[in-house]
């Protein structure tokens, strides 16, 4: 069983750049929850004082936001603002550590992805091949 | 919290026997001093529920005195311990019972005296709190503002009814703050002596191994050791009056009564001597009694009635000692036991109870690690418990309830204890431990229902915490996630209930319980916390502590509940959760979260078919994730407000929002929006395969943003301007992202100008299939969009008048009827046209060169517009997919005109003047087929004189004026000449307008305009010299030398230079006229001066000089005596005296032209100032004083030209004079010696008076008086009268005698009436004299 069920990039203004859920043989409904979980995530974001304002790289990780009745929603957020979410279920225990690397290797996909010249910077991400990517980066947590 | 008994809830106080003296125990009770504490406090809804629940009390014993606790009970409910006390189970009698039962009533109300609620009232809005008693808060209303549970929470004081179950939330009956409490350090109670229960015996026969307990908890137990079973016993002594011995040994037995009653409990005793005097402490008696009493005499106390206040302080810290000492053995009594036993339910219990102790000794962290030992233990036996062992479910149900309490304890000491981090660790534990649910599936909802109700109390819990600071900022410790949760649950319960209660509906033990919803059993039967009462029923089996009751009855239990469940309203349960949650999230300011509770608010209010709300939280909602560009979200809020619409049958709105769910910005299906797609076109054409049926009434407007994501339109004039009367293109393009073909019905354009409005139709049904066989992209006449593509209409404009054209809306109708119509308002948003920069419209310039470059220009831009308008290219036409520079005006200009207007004239012309002038118009534009040239002049302006002028074809007026003229074929580059004729009659400034309209061959009509200013002159200047017949210049004109100027206007009479003094003053006005009329003495004077007189010949000589910059050449002059009546139409005098205005003869002329120096020369020419002479012999026949004797008419042509013009230059005004006197003398020539000659003075009386008259001759004075030359014949000196209008002749005769020059006498003949000397014979003449030729021959 994945432990991710849901990778999610937020741009700068708070508008999702990406959202990909990976628990197989989940429903419409809990897509749609998973949706409201990293959206509402953002509020957590806004929030959460100290580490924003450091300029040190590994301060980027956000921590555990906040548990919700099934998952755990972890963040990251680079200089730029670009928010990662990523939710995993609430009964695998993963250590801090991990989700700090599993966070630097999807940021680097994502700079790799948005380096591409055709790509318009704060707009929805549709590579498939980043899609791919982080289909793989999954199991690595 | 409502569920948990308030026994629990309330922080535990030590409870303290009295025994003895009651009329001293209220006083006690009064004085016992109090601690403050931060807790829970019950707040009843209203101050009359502690009086209907005391009058409950009255008539129901075995009721709670606490009113909330009746609300609570259901299958599993936590079960509220209340009284325990029952009849059949009661290990106290029935006498103590009510006496406890009345005392803790008495306890109540007076901790909740009516001041004290209302107080709380006041607290509780202080706290901006809404009331809880009269709460009547809209059921809809999604934040009910209240912090504490309970009543004002109820949505409806009328939906309570049959909710009573599991509903605390929705209990009218009060609820729980957290308020700073004084609360009293103990709690007493009135026992009779002997009055306590003795404690069960353990049997010693049964090992605590083989004991097995029923349950985990008792009960009875919390309230047994709150309110029944004292710490200390204080037994007060009524010290005997009678001091008999009898009385004494009441008391002794009395004490040895209490004692054995306390004994085996470990209960404290103390010993209260009442006196009413103050008594010998070392009395024997006493001293029997201590010894009797056997305890420290520390707690043998006396009192007399006045110092109770002061003794009640001393006496309670005593009890408190006591009772501290007591639990404290409690204590280690439960401990040993622990080690004693293996039951696991045991070991829970007891550490319970130790926890429980310890809460009572307020040694909180004690309490609280007993409490966590109690609850890990309970969850080892849980591991233990199998489905299979529990098949209704009903240990598991006891386990949650057991721990709910425990979790309940650990969590409010662990929050007290300000480790919130701790508690909230506890929950999440907690939580998990129970999520799995085990138990027969039937009763699932009812775990549901606890879960919920476990999160709800953890949710006021934290709300209520009064260390829990952190709450807006750290989200964990917001209570809004837990009552969000809470009320997820509730819908998981209703969920799991409505699979069941399709088969429990029509139950007939379900529905047995319809009228009686509230808990069959009492709340005091139950035995165990968490096990379901025994059968009342049958008490006796009940009372045997066995639980295992038969099938019937568990039946029976869980009919009831799904009775009561069947009557739950869980929206508003769900909505009140919610509102909670709403309202804690909103504390820290978590928009999102908030739109995310909104959402689910929505979705409640939808399943609950409450659409209108739910429109408006997804409404709400929508708006937010739209700013957020959360598409996903905003997809889900869409359908969900779409579907809301379309239950309220609100198809307006339906349409709006369908238009907003098609946007192909969202999330959402290629299905979904084709569905909508189609309902869409259901509402138009089929409202029956909607459900509910959806239609529109009336054609619906829309109005369309510019650039709607769906369904966009731009338009474009593909020129910013262009001609009157051409052909101009219009483009709309339209962008459509409907997921399936669309057919709309018509497209209309409208401008600003209703007659270039175009409409397009599909006769097509809309809702008839669309053939697949369209091709995209290709040209088409229908109105079918395929998704995702553009069409470009082109609309060709026939352009009319001059105007700026612009393209108002554009309207794509779908379907006919009540359609839909999509309407852009291009105006609202358009760019105007763009701003010319040549402006083409003005004047052809008259400078060849610019009007050249003009040419070009417009003609290249011509060819252009040719190209786009004319051929019709698919090149030409802009591509659909690219935005294209959206234009919506245009400007509608004239046609340019290309063809250049020429006038070849030799200005200026000469009044009266033909003048000759020839058109050209030169052909730059196409051939022209046809045309018209206007002519035009401007007419006078000035009123005083009146100038004729004309156009004329021929040099004469007999000659067709000219007004237009038909232009005939001019082809291109070709030229047009023409000529014509401008004759004035007056100097002005002619200005000629030539407007020229031609259509070329193309049909295109242009207008040219040009106007050409011709002055018209003089031209010559004359100038006039009077002279008399002597040769003297008439010195009329005083200051002048007698010349005029009739160049230019001054001959019109206005004043000028030289002659005008004169002219002017005479016409100045009735000033000099008076003069004249006044008296003819006047005119005697001007006998004297050499004005112009009447019927004396008269000299004029004309000098004409040329001032025009061309020569021309004089034909001939002439000089044309004017009539009278001509003269006298110049703004003249009246006729002077003598020339009576009724003259007949006007037509006579004025003067006589005697000769004309000219009249033989012919055709001088005459270049610039250059003169020309001529003189006039004339005789003026009137008098006047200003009278222009004539015209001066010059014959003239233009040295190229052969036609002859006549320039009429009127004479100046002049004033003729007439003498009163006229003198003629006639005198020969010459003389000749010695041959007489007569000298005949004529005078003619002009006056109408007699005039007398002296003549007197004198002789030269070069004469001498001898030496005369002439002999003279006749009167030397005479006097004579000539009568009026009469001649007088004065005849002398003279005789020569000496030849040469001489001087003639002196005539001098003097009017008497004047006084005056005659003017003619004033000056001296000469004579001539011959000498006599003869003489000398002879």
């Amino acid at each position: 069983m994945k432990k991710i069920v849901c990778v999610a990039i937020v741009g700068k203004n708070n508008n999702p750049l990406f959202i990909q859920d990976f628990s197989s043989g989940i429903t419409e409904e809990n897509k749609l929850k998973l949706h409201y979980i990293v959206h509402c995530s953002l509020d957590i974001i806004e929030d959460k004082p100290g580490p924003v304002k450091k300029n040190v790289p590994s301060d980027m990780y956000l921590g555990l936001l906040y548990p919700t009745e099934d998952y755990k929603v972890y963040g990251y957020m680079t200089n730029t603002k670009i928010k990662f979410i990523i939710v995993v279920l609430d009964t695998s225990d993963i250590k801090d550590s991990d989700i700090k690397i599993f966070f630097k290797r999807l940021q680097s996909l994502f700079i790799n992805t948005t380096s591409n010249p055709f790509y318009k910077r704060n707009s929805k991400i549709e590579s498939k091949k980043f899609l791919q990517e982080v289909t793989n980066l999954i199991p690595s947590l | 919290m409502n569920e948990l008994p308030d026994d629990f809830v309330n922080l535990p106080t030590p409870l303290v026997g009295l025994i003895g003296v009651p009329s001293l125990h209220f006083y006690i009770e009064k004085y016992i001093s109090t601690k403050s504490s931060i807790d829970f406090e019950r707040i009843h809804p209203q101050s009359p529920a502690i009086t209907s629940s005391q009058q409950h009390l009255g008539s129901n014993l075995s009721s709670s005195p606490y009113p909330n606790n009746s609300s609570s009970p259901s299958i599993d409910a936590l079960l509220p311990v209340g009284i325990q006390q029952s009849f059949n189970n009661s290990p106290l009698p029935t006498s103590l019972l009510a006496a406890t039962t009345l005392n803790h009533s008495n306890l109540d109300s007076l901790g909740h005296s009516p001041a004290m609620v209302s107080q709380q009232m006041e607290d509780l809005s202080l706290n901006s709190n809404t009331s809880n008693s009269n709460n009547n808060n809209p059921p809809l209303s999604p934040l009910p503002t209240i912090v504490t549970t309970g009543a004002s929470m109820s949505p409806t004081s009328t939906s309570h009814t049959g909710i009573t179950i599991g509903g605390g939330a929705m209990s009218p009956n009060g609820g729980w703050r957290v308020n700073h409490l004084n609360v009293p350090v103990l709690k007493v109670t009135t026992i009779e002596v002997g009055g306590l229960s003795n404690k069960k015996e353990k049997k010693l026969g049964q090992s605590s191994e083989s004991y097995e307990p029923q349950g985990i908890l008792k009960a009875n137990w919390i309230h047994k050791n709150t309110s029944s079973i004292p710490s200390v016993v204080t037994l007060f002594i009524q010290w005997p009056e009678d001091k008999s011995p009898k009385s004494h040994e009441i008391i002794l037995s009395q004490i040895d009564t209490v004692k054995s009653n306390i004994k085996n409990r470990n209960i404290k005793l103390m010993i209260v001597i009442v006196t009413s005097a103050t008594i010998d402490t070392y009395d024997e008696k006493v001293t029997i009694m201590r010894r009797k009493a056997d305890i420290d005499p520390k707690y043998f106390l006396f009192v007399t009635k006045t110092e109770i206040k002061m003794f009640t302080k001393k006496w309670e810290k005593l009890a408190l000692e006591l009772s501290d000492l007591y639990y404290k053995e409690e204590c280690h009594t439960t401990k040993s036991q622990i080690t004693k036993t293996t039951h696991p339910y045991l070991n829970v219990r007891y550490q319970f109870k130790i926890a429980y102790y310890s809460e009572i000794r307020s040694d909180f962290n004690t309490s609280l690690k007993y409490y966590t030992f109690a609850y890990n233990s309970l969850m080892n036996s849980l591991k233990d418990l199998k489905p299979t062992n529990d098949p209704k479910g009903i240990r598991f149900a006891e386990f949650r309830t057991v721990a709910s309490f425990l979790n309940f304890k650990i969590s409010k000491l662990s929050m007290w204890l300000n480790n919130i981090t701790e508690a909230l660790q506890h929950f999440d534990k907690h939580i998990k431990s129970f999520k799995i649910y085990l138990g027969p599936a039937e009763k699932e909802f009812t775990h549901a229902t606890w879960i919920s109700r476990e999160y709800q109390i953890f949710a006021e819990l934290l709300e209520l915490c009064p260390g829990n600071t952190t709450k807006t900022i750290n989200y964990n410790n917001n209570p809004g996630f837990y009552y969000q949760v809470s009320a997820r649950y509730q819908s998981i319960r209703r969920d799991l209930f409505k699979s069941l209660s399709d088969n429990y509906k029509s139950s007939s033990h379900a529905s047995k319980f319809k009228g009686d919803l509230k808990p069959r059993y009492d709340l005091a039967l139950c035995t165990f916390i968490g096990q379901p009462p025994p059968d009342v029923a049958h008490p006796l089996e009940g009372s045997s502590g066995n639980i295992m009751t038969n099938d019937d009855e568990v039946d029976h239990d869980f009919y009831r509940s799904i009775a009561i469940e069947l009557h739950i309203n869980y929206t508003s349960l769900i909505i009140e959760l919610y509102s909670k949650a709403y309202e804690q999230s909103s504390l820290g300011g978590n928009f999102r979260i908030l739109s995310y509770i909104e959402s689910l608010i929505a979705y409640e209010y939808y399943i609950s078919k409450r659409y209108d709300l739910s429109l408006k939280y997804y409404s709400k909602n929508a708006f937010a994730y739209r700013r957020e560009k959360w598409w996903t979200l905003l997809t889900h809020s869409l359908s969900m407000i779409l579907k809301s619409v379309h239950q309220l049958n609100m198809p307006t709105n339906y349409v709006g929002y369908a238009m907003d769910y098609l946007s192909p910005d969202l999330s959402n299906s290629y299905i979904e929006r084709s569905n909508i797609q189609q309902s869409l076109l259901y509402i138009l054409t089929d409202s029956s395969k909607l459900s509910p049926p959806l239609s529109l009434s009336s054609p619906l407007e829309v109005n369309m943003e510019h650039t709607h994501p769906l369904l966009n339109c731009r338009v474009q004039f593909p020129q910013s301007f262009t001609f009157t009367h051409s052909k101009t293109e219009f483009y709309v393009v339209f962008e459509s992202h409907f997921p399936n073909p669309i057919r709309f019905s018509s497209l209309k354009v409208k401008f600003n100008e209703k007659s270039y409005n175009k409409q397009i139709s599909d006769p097509i049904p809309i809702e008839s299939v669309i053939s697949p066989s369209i091709q995209r992209d290709a040209q088409r006449d229908d109105l079918v969009f395929l998704p995702n593509e553009s069409r470009l209409f082109t609309f060709t404009l026939t352009t009319k008048e001059k105007m700026e054209l612009e393209c108002q809306t554009v309207t794509l109708e779908l379907g006919n009827g009540n359609s839909i119509n999509f309407i852009w308002n291009i105006h609202e948003w358009a760019i105007k046209h763009d701003e010319i920069s040549e402006d083409i419209n003005s004047d052809a310039s008259l400078l060849l060169s610019p009007s050249l470059s003009n040419n070009n220009s417009s003609n290249n831009s011509k060819s252009n517009n040719k190209n786009n308008s004319s051929k019709k290219k698919e090149t030409s036409k802009p591509n659909p997919y690219k935005k294209f520079l959206e234009r919506s005006t245009i400007r509608i200009l004239d046609h340019e005109s290309l063809i250049q207007i020429k006038c070849n004239h030799n200005s200026p012309a000469i009044v009266n003047e033909y003048y000759e002038v020839e058109i050209e118009l030169i052909n730059n534009d196409k051939d022209i087929k046809k045309g018209t040239v206007l002519f035009e002049i401007n007419q006078q302006q000035n009123h005083t004189t009146i100038i004729e002028k004309g156009i004329y074809t021929e040099a004469n007026k007999k000659s067709t004026p000219l007004s237009s003229l038909e232009l005939p074929a001019i082809a291109e580059k070709a030229s047009f000449k023409k000529k014509f004729f401008i004759y004035c009659s007056g100097p002005d400034e002619n200005k000629l307008t030539i407007n020229v309209s031609y259509e070329t061959k193309n049909g295109e009509i242009s207008h040219s305009s040009k106007i050409f200013n011709i002055p018209v002159l003089v031209g010559l200047s004359p100038q006039f010299h009077f002279y008399n017949d002597n040769f003297q210049l008439c010195e009329m004109y005083a200051g002048g030398n007698g010349e005029t100027d009739a160049n230019g206007p001054n001959v019109g009479g206005t004043p000028g230079s030289g002659a005008s003094v004169v002219v002017g003053a005479n016409v100045g006005g009735g000033v000099a006229v008076g003069n004249n009329t006044t008296g003819s003495s006047n005119s005697s004077n001007t006998t004297n001066t050499g004005s112009i007189v009447q019927k004396e010949p008269l000299l004029l000589m004309s000098e004409i000089r040329s001032t025009l910059p061309y020569s021309i050449v004089i034909e001939k002059v002439t000089l044309q005596i004017a009539s009278i009546a001509e003269s006298v139409s110049l703004p003249l005098s009246p006729p002077p005296i003598g020339q009576s205005s009724d003259d007949p003869n006007l037509s006579m002329p004025v003067a006589q032209l005697l000769s004309n120096s000219n009249a033989n020369i012919s055709s001088v020419d005459l270049s610039k100032d250059t003169n020309y002479s001529v003189w006039f012999n004339i005789i003026p026949l009137i008098t006047g004083e200003s009278i222009s004797l004539g015209t001066l008419l010059i014959e003239w042509r233009r040295k190229s030209g052969s036609i002859v013009s006549k320039l009429p230059i009127p004479l100046p005004h002049t004033r003729i004079t007439t003498n009163p006197f006229h003198t003629d003398v006639v005198v020969p020539s010459h003389g000749v010696v010695g041959e007489p000659l007569s000298h005949i003075i004529k005078i003619s009386n002009n006056t109408n008076f007699l005039q007398e008259f002296d003549l007197v001759v004198i002789n030269p004075p070069s004469f001498g008086s001898s030496d005369i030359p002439f002999y003279f014949s006749g009167d030397r000196s005479s006097s004579f009268s000539v009568h009026p209008e009469s001649t007088y002749e004065i005849k002398h005769i003279l005789l020569p005698l000496v030849a040469g020059k001489h001087p003639l006498p002196h005539f001098k003949i003097t009017s008497k009436r004047f006084n005056k000397e005659l003017a003619k014979t004033q000056n001296a003449n000469f004579l001539f004299i011959k000498p006599n030729l003869e003489w000398v021959n002879k």
